[in-house]
């Protein structure tokens, strides 16, 4: 009663008021009121001596008030700092700081004893007491366990981690072995798997169990699923949770029972893990080396658990679905140029038709010759001689051009190597030349003295020339001939080269300045319209940009541009 | 006729017009087999700048060439008013434009490769057509020099004749006498070296005298 009483009147004095002052039941409430409530109250006056120490105190540090001096509390009531294993300093007590007249705010403190090996976290907050002459008098504590919250707080954050790794890409095996391990955390004795069930929905496939016999992972993987399949493979199936206590004996694990005893597991609770839509992706489980049935804290873990795997497992299915995509896409794409190529070389046709007959003709007409002069009695060697060097040189002439046109034909792998685009540009114009003659046209190069190394695949950036060139030139076709120009310049840009295409044709009205980029926008009548939308795809992937403009004297320009290699700008 | 047959003719010569050295080549190698001269170009403006042949002559001319095209060239002759027999060849013809060619007056058009034969036939056909040509060519020289030397009014009863008319006609439309007109006739025939009527009829048609 006399504790009673102090405190009292310490509480009146101090900061807090009770409406009943010094009745008789407002003591009996605060009383009582210390005694029911879960938060621990410590109240100590200047000397250091407890006055209040009420139960939850006791249980929270294991023993109640003693008439240890505050040098030995620490030890005493098992108080450590944050890392768990420094004793707490006796000057920094929250109890100590409050009877100095210090307030003290959510100090959180962990505190290990005999009753509590594990430990708990507490958050502690103190104030001063003073008399009613306003001196202090002594202190107050309120502590609190806040272990779950932590607990929880650290849970989610785990949660968070995982979920994160999924956002940033991690492999799947990687995201369930983290979540594998974060569940594990939560409650002893119990470890976890993760299983896939295979895309034609008839097997286990590994996922995540860090944690389990390796023997045992190696047999589950594979295995099939069905209504007697252990508890994943049932679990799967029959699309709903499977509980088994005890592996021994449960049936659905009649024909795995010698793969339980050898991998010492008991207990296993699987738990299907469905897709947004509802599909079964896989199966979550619980395992525990004895017997075993659920809680309440299990179910929750497990909710959580096949939430975020299912979440992963989506998340990689999509990403491999948008994979096949993309490399499909790339696939096509690849054809589609080679189509388009091929287009264009038949555009070129009549031009390549002419170099190649050129020499061909000669050719057939020398060896022609040279028979005649065989059939002769005498014929003359010098002659003869002259008339097959001919022959020769021709011939190679020829194989020349054909080489030529080959590696434009032929299918091609894209590789990027360092080039200069002058050269790509001077091929163009000599592969080009014929049909320019043909359609009396007037070409004019203009090239950079020098230019930067660009990364970039020859062959498509001579077919994206090649088809600004063609275009060039039957953008021509009513120009009357002798204003029929087209110039290609090359020249310097601020991040590596610029190239240019003018022609003096019919130029493009700005409407149509963007919708000549689209896919089968075409103005030929033989053309596909890929051209140009093939054409900007490769500029793009050479990390440079193709774009048209309108000529002031007519016609339009084409100019493209390409990154210089790494330190090849200046 | 004995001015112009008294003529030599002068040596035939094939005009080669190609931008290709080794076709060049090969084409005045094929040219001497048939026992031929021809003359290298290597385009058609270098051929225009030239001398034009005197004898009978076929130009062989790739269709597609730097600057002028052998078509071009084949339309600029014509204008000068004096076409030469040509024999195309190209390393890819197209169906309009042998058509263009060949409406133009080609002898032939001939893709590489062709069969020598060919090239030989063509060019021999080209030749005879220019002899041909340049045989009618100097005849009306000739005959433009004859008519040349007639008196105003010989020349108008080498047109009243060659209409048709009686001296009687002649007489009375040139307002003279018949007899007059029969002296100017003789003068006429004498001069145009006709041996008919209908000789000086062939000769007024060559000369495109209208008879109007």
């Amino acid at each position: 009663m006399m504790q009673h009483d102090r405190a009292n009147e310490a509480w009146v004095n101090g900061s807090l008021r009770l409406p009943l002052e010094n009745s008789p039941d407002a003591i009996l409430l605060l009383d009582s009121i210390l005694h029911q409530m879960s938060d621990a109250v410590i109240v100590a006056d200047k000397q250091y001596r407890f006055v209040v120490f009420n139960p939850a105190a006791e249980r929270m540090f294991g023993v109640g008030a003693t008439t240890v001096k505050a040098e030995g509390w620490a030890r005493t009531y098992g108080l450590y700092l944050p890392d768990q294993v420094t004793p707490f300093p006796p000057d920094d007590l929250p109890l100590a700081r409050s009877i100095r007249g210090e307030e003290v705010d959510n100090l959180e403190m962990f505190v290990r004893h005999d009753k509590s090996p594990d430990g708990v976290w507490i958050r502690v907050n103190g104030r001063p007491l003073r008399d009613v002459a306003g001196e202090l008098a002594g202190g107050v504590i309120v502590c609190r366990d806040i272990s779950e919250s932590r607990k929880e707080d650290a849970f989610r954050a785990g949660q968070g981690r995982v979920l994160e790794m999924i956002a940033r890409g991690a492999t799947l095996q990687e995201v369930l072995a983290s979540l594998v391990t974060l569940i594990e955390a939560q409650s002893e004795d119990m470890l976890c798997s993760v299983v896939e069930l295979s895309e034609d929905g008839k097997h286990i496939r590994h996922g995540a169990a860090p944690s389990l016999p390796e023997v045992y992972v190696q047999a589950v993987n594979g295995a099939p699923i069905g209504p007697k399949n252990g508890s994943c493979g049932t679990a799967m199936f029959l699309g709903k949770q499977v509980i088994v206590t005890d592996m021994l004996t449960d049936p659905l694990w009649e024909d795995y029972v010698e793969l339980a005893k050898l991998s010492g597991l008991r207990a296993c609770w699987s738990t299907p893990i469905y897709s947004g839509s509802g599909k079964v992706l896989g199966s979550f489980a619980m395992y525990y080396r004895e017997p075993k049935t659920p809680s309440g804290t299990e179910a929750r873990l497990t909710e959580v658990a096949t939430h975020i795997a299912g979440i992963a497992i989506e998340h990689q299915r999509a990403e491999n679905e948008l994979r096949a995509r993309e490399e499909q896409l790339r696939v096509t794409q690849a054809e589609l140029a080679h189509v388009a190529r091929v287009s264009t070389m038949g555009e070129l046709a009549a031009s390549i038709a002419h170099e190649v007959n050129q020499p061909l003709g000669a050719i057939v007409g020398n060896a022609d010759i040279c028979l005649r002069w065989l059939e002769q009695p005498d014929p003359d060697l010098v002659q003869l001689r002259e008339a097959l060097a001919d022959i020769s040189s021709d011939g190679h002439r020829a194989s020349q051009v054909i080489k030529r046109i080959r590696s434009l034909v032929k299918k091609h792998v894209p590789d990027k190597l360092p080039l200069d685009f002058n050269d790509v540009a001077r091929e163009v114009v000599e592969l080009i030349n014929h049909e320019a003659q043909r359609t009396q046209v007037t070409v004019r190069s203009e090239l950079a003295a020098t230019l930067p190394s660009v990364a970039a695949d020859r062959v498509q950036l001579q077919q994206v020339l090649i088809n600004l060139v063609m275009n060039a030139i039957d953008a021509m076709n009513e120009t009357e001939p002798a204003k029929r120009e087209l110039l290609l310049t090359t020249s310097r840009s601020e991040r590596g080269v610029l190239a240019a295409v003018s022609d003096r044709g019919v130029g493009i009205d700005s409407a149509s300045m963007e919708q000549i980029f689209k896919a089968f926008h075409t103005t030929k009548s033989g053309g596909m319209g890929m051209g140009l939308a093939i054409s900007r795809s490769i500029i793009e992937s050479h990390g440079g940009k193709l774009w048209a403009e309108s000529n002031e004297n007519g016609g339009a320009t084409f100019k493209f541009t390409l990154p210089a290699l790494e330190g090849e700008t200046q | 006729m004995t001015a112009a047959g008294a003529k030599t003719e002068k040596e035939p010569v094939v005009i080669v017009v190609d931008d290709d050295p080794s076709f060049r080549m090969f084409l005045s190698r094929l040219v001497q087999t048939i026992g031929l001269k021809s003359i290298l170009f290597t385009s058609a403006e270098e051929f225009l700048a030239a001398r034009q042949p005197d004898g009978p002559a076929c130009l062989v001319l790739d269709v597609q060439m730097p600057g002028l095209s052998g078509l071009d060239l084949q339309r600029q002759l014509a204008e000068r008013g004096r076409p030469l027999p040509i024999v195309f060849t190209t390393g890819h013809g197209d169906i309009p434009m042998t058509v263009e060619a060949m409406k133009a007056g080609a002898i032939g058009f001939l893709s590489k490769p062709f069969r020598n034969q060919d090239m030989i036939d063509a060019i021999k056909e080209g030749i005879a057509r220019d002899r041909e040509s340049r045989k009618k060519f100097d005849e009306l020289i000739e005959l433009q020099a004859r008519y040349e030397s007639l008196t105003a009014r010989e020349r108008e009863v080498f047109a009243l004749v060659t209409r048709g008319s009686l001296n009687k006609q002649i007489a009375l439309e040139l307002g003279t006498s018949e007899r007059t007109v029969k002296a100017h006739r003789a003068q006429v025939v004498q001069k145009m070296e006709a041996e008919s009527v209908a000789d000086l009829v062939r000769m007024a048609d060559k000369l495109g005298i209208s008879n109007a």
